[in-house]
């Protein structure tokens, strides 16, 4: 597999995350998110883009990290993932970062196992780690009945 | 490989649609078998899926069409004229092609299978018209045939050989030349047909393709939304008017757009003229169908919905509506039955009707079948209205008990069609008499778009499909009038004397924590699901609003409250609950089956023989007073300032009948008695004595409670008691309402007393349900 591309990045926490824009990533600011009482607990709403209903989901809760009220100034970065949409609600935005394959390794075993369930390696970069986030793993790891 | 696939779905596809319009054809040129256009239409739709097949190599297709198409040349030269023998072999015809194409769709290719019988048939009816019906009447003889000319050709293997290949050849050969002369007048034919059309041909566009114009449509109404509200704060004249321009244009754009998920309700009736024939023709009855209103159009996700629900009546109809032709004329109905569907827009709603002029339902026999099963008892039945009755076919396995076949077809499954029909949001009603039965199905014009009720929880907005809501309502504790009270740890509020148990939807969703108090005002909606009908208690009501209907995506799978989401004016999702869902989940059903809560059918149906419903309420002075729940017609409020008296009698304007009011506290012993003041109202207990009502005045009452048959007498018996029951550890008193009538000079023999001696003896009894 090709990990060299463009990646859309974000921070999570400590977590400095990348998506390859490869599948669809556009980032907004700003949505009502509309909360699903009952629903899962890393599910953070629902809110309408262009017409489609996108299920947002709480990279902190994801992550097992303590929410933070994010209010309406959320971040949000979205992907489709089985025919729906989804966007992800996160701290902080990051630049669009170029990488080559040079950099890529296997995910490091010392690190954090909810994040190391999710991504499918790293970058290397020149500061810091950038983990590769697998998009649809954080949609079908998700517990759907709640207790 | 791709590509070949592509070019086999079209295959199939068109293939299904020839199908479909060859059922249709066939029973219409039965009716007039000399119509050449549509003898003209069959042939070449044989002649279209003989070539497809040639070219996919579909032998068994292909030898089968060649042989159908054959005897439909003659046909269609005049050589013969249809009869019935004919429509038969060419129906079955058509049946195999279309088994076979089911194959292929299955498997990507040909399944094996032997069609010999059936090419032979075709082969005689097309040689020669006067062995037709031996031909068809012996099927079992051309296999037959064939198989002792193998043997033959077996014997004599060798000289026989060259012959055979030459014959064979030749053949052919021959075949092939007629094939091509056939060839080349059809494509003329068809030429001239087609370029008489002058309607330019449908375009066929894809499901995914109109899902997204309609996203893209409602997300357009949304932005006018927001235009709207820009261009009522602006003096701008020339913005205005564009923007009501755009308006205008989304209006109409969106009109559209619904429009193309409609579909004709033809596309679904078009195999019943088929259907009607084929049963008719089974138990040997005459019947036609007639369709008015096919061209009324509905969504076509709710037209799937409909088929098996009307393939169930239709059938009912003709199997067991539709006398047989003798006793048809016996009865002075025109031999020919009918079945007549119509269907047609109605207050938003698509109605169908299915209407045939047999038997009707037998009524008697209903009430004589649910006795027996125990659904319900004599006396209660003999009370029952034939709508109430005829509710009973409903019951999941109501008539396949029955012994008697007119009665039995008609129930069977007809639980499922109501099912199927509630499913996808709509109601069935049935009409019945001696001269025959109709069926009503509405049914929602479409589910992508609703009419919603919007309630408020907290500060958001949830969506009720109206379908579900019966009424809404504020409710004001006051002083006097019994409010939200407990039913076996179940909420439950009276609304005009009938026990609404409560779901607190807060709490329900888990955004409050804790039950709210009761005793303050509630804003309900009144909503039906499941079976059972059930207040949700709101923050507040807000308002009617047609929703398009969007799905919540796969993450709320494990969730079914919600049934689906919705995109409000201001842009933001609400989300619509599924109230079935929200019955289950909030334990009421379960709580209520417990305990017998609902007093229809459903629920005596389930009851368990060894306990009956009472009615609990107190006198003054003596609590915890049941009565049988058959003796109770109906509860009221009477307000003392409306009694009037009547000699010695204390009576009430009831309706348009004079209801003579008994204060139990006076004929029961250990109850006292108390003066009504003028402003009091107070709860009466009416029960009908030879169609006069009766109202009992009582202190309070309660709730429906489910008491044991079991009970124990009373020793030395009490005036107005009949006995005693235990229930929960505690015993209730049995009023005794015949003793009461008596004593007030109501009961069928004047004496005093009389009517309870019978138990006195001994000192446990069982009642009857069905001694009354």
């Amino acid at each position: 597999m090709n990990r060299s591309g463009s990646y859309a990045t974000f921070y999570v926490g400590n977590f400095f995350f990348g998506i390859p824009i490869a599948i669809g990533v556009e980032v907004t600011k700003g949505q009502e998110v509309t909360p699903v009482p009952l629903g899962p607990k890393e599910v953070a709403g629902f809110f309408n883009l262009r017409g489609q209903i996108v299920t947002a989901i709480d990279m902190r809760v994801r992550l097992g990290m303590p929410a933070v009220d994010r209010g309406s100034d959320a971040l949000s970065i979205f992907f489709q993932d089985q025919d729906h949409l989804f966007a992800l609600l996160v701290d902080r935005v990051g630049d669009f970062t170029e990488v080559t394959s040079v950099t890529f390794e296997d995910t490091p075993s010392n690190l954090d196992p909810n994040a190391r369930e999710l991504i499918v390696g790293v970058h290397k970069l020149a500061d810091k780690l950038l983990l590769v986030l697998d998009t649809h793993k954080i949609v079908s790891g998700i517990d759907l009945v709640q207790s | 490989m791709d590509n070949n696939d592509q070019i086999l779905d079209e295959f199939l596809l068109e293939a299904g649609e020839i199908f479909d319009q060859l059922d249709l054809d066939f029973v219409q040129l039965e009716q007039t078998p000399e119509d050449k256009k549509l003898i003209g239409n069959i042939f070449r739709a044989m002649h279209t899926l003989k070539g497809s097949s040639r070219f996919f190599a579909f032998h068994r297709l292909e030898k089968v069409a060649h042989a159908g198409e054959s005897l439909l040349s003659k046909l269609r030269d005049g050589v013969f004229i249809l009869n019935e023998e004919m429509t038969d072999v060419l129906l079955e015809t058509s049946d195999r092609l279309r088994d076979i194409v089911d194959g292929v769709q299955k498997h990507r290719r040909e399944q094996a299978g032997d069609d010999s019988a059936l090419i032979q048939n075709l082969k005689l009816l097309t040689e020669g018209g006067v062995e037709i019906v031996k031909a068809v009447a012996s099927p079992s003889t051309a296999p037959a045939v064939a198989a002792s000319h193998a043997v033959e050709e077996t014997i004599d293997i060798l000289p026989a050989m060259t012959e055979t290949i030459l014959e064979v050849a030749a053949k052919d050969l021959e075949q092939e030349m007629t094939e091509i002369v056939k060839d080349a007048s059809i494509e003329a034919a068809v030429n001239e047909a087609e370029s008489s059309k002058e309607l330019a041909a449908p375009v066929k566009v894809s499901v995914e393709l109109l899902d997204k114009l309609m996203n893209l449509v409602s997300e357009m109404v949304l932005a006018r939304n927001r235009l709207l509200s820009f261009a009522r704060t602006s003096g701008d004249l020339a913005f205005n008017n564009t923007v009501r321009r755009i308006d205008t244009v989304t209006l109409e754009l969106q009109e559209r757009m619904m429009k193309t998920r409609m579909q004709p309700i033809s596309q679904v009736w078009s195999k019943f003229p088929r259907l009607v024939r084929d049963i008719a023709q089974d138990c040997g009855k005459k019947v036609e169908l007639l369709q008015i209103g096919a061209e009324t159009e509905l969504d076509r996700t709710l037209l799937e919905g409909i088929r098996d629900p009307l393939v169930h009546i239709i059938r009912n109809s003709v199997d067991h509506g539709i006398e047989q032709p003798a006793e048809r004329l016996a009865k002075g109905k025109p031999e020919l039955g009918s079945v007549k569907l119509r269907a047609f827009h109605e207050n938003g709603m698509v109605v169908i009707e299915i209407a045939d002029d047999g038997a009707g339902i037998n009524i008697p026999l209903v009430k004589q079948k649910a006795i027996q099963l125990g659904l319900v008892t004599a006396e209660r039945a003999e009370k029952l209205t034939e709508r109430e009755l005829i509710d009973f076919i409903y019951l999941p396995g109501f008539s396949t008990k029955a012994e008697v076949t007119n009665l039995s077809g008609r129930g069977v499954g007809m639980d499922v069609v109501r099912t199927n029909i509630q499913e996808i949001g709509g109601t069935v009603d049935i009409a019945t008499s001696a001269q025959g039965t109709r069926l009503r199905l509405s049914i929602p014009l479409t589910l992508a778009i609703m009419p919603a009720v919007f309630v408020r929880s907290k500060q958001y907005s949830y969506a009720i499909p109206q379908l579900n809501v019966i009424e809404m309502l504020h409710y004001e504790p006051r002083e006097g009038i019994p409010g939200v009270e407990n039913f076996y740890g179940v909420p439950v509020f009276r609304l005009r004397d009938k026990l609404i148990p409560l779901v607190f939807l807060n709490y329900e969703l888990k955004v409050d924590d804790v039950m709210p108090p009761t005793d303050q005002a509630l804003n309900i909606v009144i909503v039906q699901a499941a079976g059972i009908r059930f207040g949700l208690v709101v923050d507040e009501v807000l308002y009617m609003q047609e929703v398009v209907v969007k799905s919540v995506g796969p993450l709320l799978k494990g969730t079914p409250v919600y049934s689906g989401s919705t995109i409000l004016g201001d842009g933001r999702v609400a989300l619509i609950f599924d109230i079935n869902a929200i019955a289950v989940r909030s334990g009421i059903i379960a709580k209520l089956a417990d305990n017998q809560f609902e007093q229809d059918i459903s629920s005596v149906l389930g009851a368990n023989n060894d306990s009956q419903q009472m009615l609990l309420f107190d006198l003054l002075g003596l609590e915890r007073m049941v009565i049988p729940l058959e003796t109770v017609d109906r509860l009221e409020m009477i307000s003392a300032s409306r009694i009037d008296r009547r000699g010695n009698e204390a009576v009430v304007l009831y309706g348009n009948k004079i209801m003579r009011l008994i204060s139990l506290a006076h004929y029961v012993e250990g109850a006292t008695q108390k003066s009504l003041y003028g402003d009091e109202t107070v709860p009466v207990i009416v029960h009908y004595h030879r169609g006069q009502p009766v109202g009992f005045i009582v202190k309070k009452v309660h709730n429906i409670v489910n008491v044991p048959t079991q009970v124990v007498m009373v020793s030395p018996p009490q005036r107005g008691i009949m006995g005693s029951v235990i229930v929960n550890d505690s015993v209730m008193s049995i009023l005794n309402v015949q003793e009461v009538l008596n004593l007030s000079g109501l009961g069928p023999n004047q004496e005093a007393g009389i009517a309870s001696a019978d138990f006195i003896d001994s000192d446990v009894i069982t009642m009857d349900r069905g001694d009354k």
